[in-house]
């Protein structure tokens, strides 16, 4: 399950670029600005939405969401 | 007049804002916006605002009047006001028979000075104000005289509240008294660009706007590197940048464009104030200044972006024994 939750936020991001057909686990998400700041609430939907559950914010930390790995374990581990 | 007029320099000889008391959180505004719980959460943790100034009984003018007050002290005795621009990013302020240049500057005892709104730039339109009324003192203003920049605006309707993905706006005001040579901070240079493309403001396409976020950190890089240029000066020659309070996100994307220091950009004010249209880099600037921070001498440089969209970037070498 939890490597079928990363590729649906991989495939959400990839859907933004169409140039990019792949992407790293370890690509910064927001420093290479795949993700940019006006994308970041769909971000976090895609991930609600894959990972089945609401995130909880005061959990949480922007590092968390730097790359597909951090996803991944922040949220589909 | 019998002066030389390019050679002058526009100096700011006073700087002042002011902030309406009331204080609210961001949640406190969620019903009011239409803002769930995600939306709230990312504008909280990764944009980094907190609290904001908002204050919906409190008219216009008694939130413009405070700061232009203010940097109305610093006008000589024999000096006169010839101009007053009044810069706002909503296009709206007032019902269409209400010219607020008017009547703030009828407010402020100032009824022969020339009073004109200045809107275009949006954001940026309080610098874009100043570079104008430094213009039209270097073409036609007498000896000795002054301008006036007006800004502020409240976030009267959750249309202009709500940048989408973006800020949340709040009240603020600022103003700052201009004249050509004077003994306050240096202008040394401005420089702007606007994108026509993006002039829907926000109804732009889905695409439109994933396109304006990739580029809007580079493009304040290129804004700023050509104020500097302009100037004359590197970036490691300035002391800091002065911003606008858009949120830490965007701003942690063009200070990995720029290849700074996170603490090269002023952000402390991000979480306190947020986003308050026209004034956010006078709102900082007071900041540093009553917090003892900028630094005779040294060079600053105010930026700000606009919906629409214009890149903003002014280089001023603050001086302590000025007005400012």
């Amino acid at each position: 399950m939890s490597s079928a939750g990363i590729d649906k936020v991989r495939d959400w991001i990839l859907g933004r670029h169409p140039e990019r057909t792949e992407l790293a686990a370890d690509v910064d998400l927001i420093e290479s600005r795949l993700v940019d700041s006006l994308a970041f609430v769909e971000l976090v939907y895609t991930i609600e939405d894959a990972a089945g559950v609401e995130i909880d914010f005061d959990a949480i930390d922007i590092e968390d969401f730097q790359t597909l790995a951090t996803i991944e374990k922040a949220f589909f581990a | 007049m019998g002066h030389p007029t390019k050679d002058r320099r526009i100096t700011l000889e006073r700087i002042e804002s002011y902030l309406p008391e009331r204080s609210v959180r961001i949640e406190e505004l969620g019903e009011r916006l239409g803002l769930h719980r995600a939306q709230l959460g990312v504008f909280r943790k990764f944009y980094g605002l907190d609290t904001l100034r908002f204050d919906p009984e409190l008219p216009l003018l008694d939130l413009l009047r405070p700061a232009a007050r203010a940097a109305l002290e610093a006008l000589p005795e024999d000096g006169r006001v010839d101009y007053l621009a009044y810069a706002h990013t909503t296009q709206a302020v007032a019902p269409p028979d209400v010219d607020i240049a008017q009547v703030v500057g009828a407010d402020l005892g100032l009824p022969d000075a020339e009073a004109f709104g200045f809107s275009h730039q949006a954001c940026v339109s309080s610098l874009g104000a100043i570079e104008v009324l430094g213009e039209l003192l270097r073409a036609e203003g007498a000896e000795g005289a002054y301008a006036l920049m007006v800004t502020g605006e409240q976030a009267y309707s959750p249309m202009v509240q709500h940048i989408p993905n973006t800020s949340i706006m709040a009240d603020a005001a600022a103003s700052c008294l201009i004249t050509l040579d004077g003994e306050g901070d240096v202008v040394r240079s401005f420089a702007i660009r606007t994108l026509g493309e993006y002039a829907q403001w926000l109804e732009l396409t889905p695409e439109q706007n994933t396109e304006f976020g990739e580029q809007y950190g580079r493009r304040i890089a290129d804004t700023i590197h050509e104020a500097l240029a302009e100037a004359g000066l590197t970036l490691d020659e300035v002391d800091l940048v002065i911003p606008h309070n858009v949120n830490k996100l965007a701003w942690r994307q063009t200070i990995k464009e720029l290849e700074v220091e996170p603490e090269k950009v002023f952000l402390d004010n991000v979480p306190r104030f947020s986003h308050t249209y026209a004034s956010d880099v006078f709102v900082n600037y007071t900041t540093l200044r009553d917090e003892g921070r900028l630094v005779d001498g040294a060079h600053y440089l105010l930026v700000s972006v606009g919906l629409g969209a214009t890149f903003g970037a002014m280089v001023i070498t603050h001086r302590a024994g000025g007005g400012a």
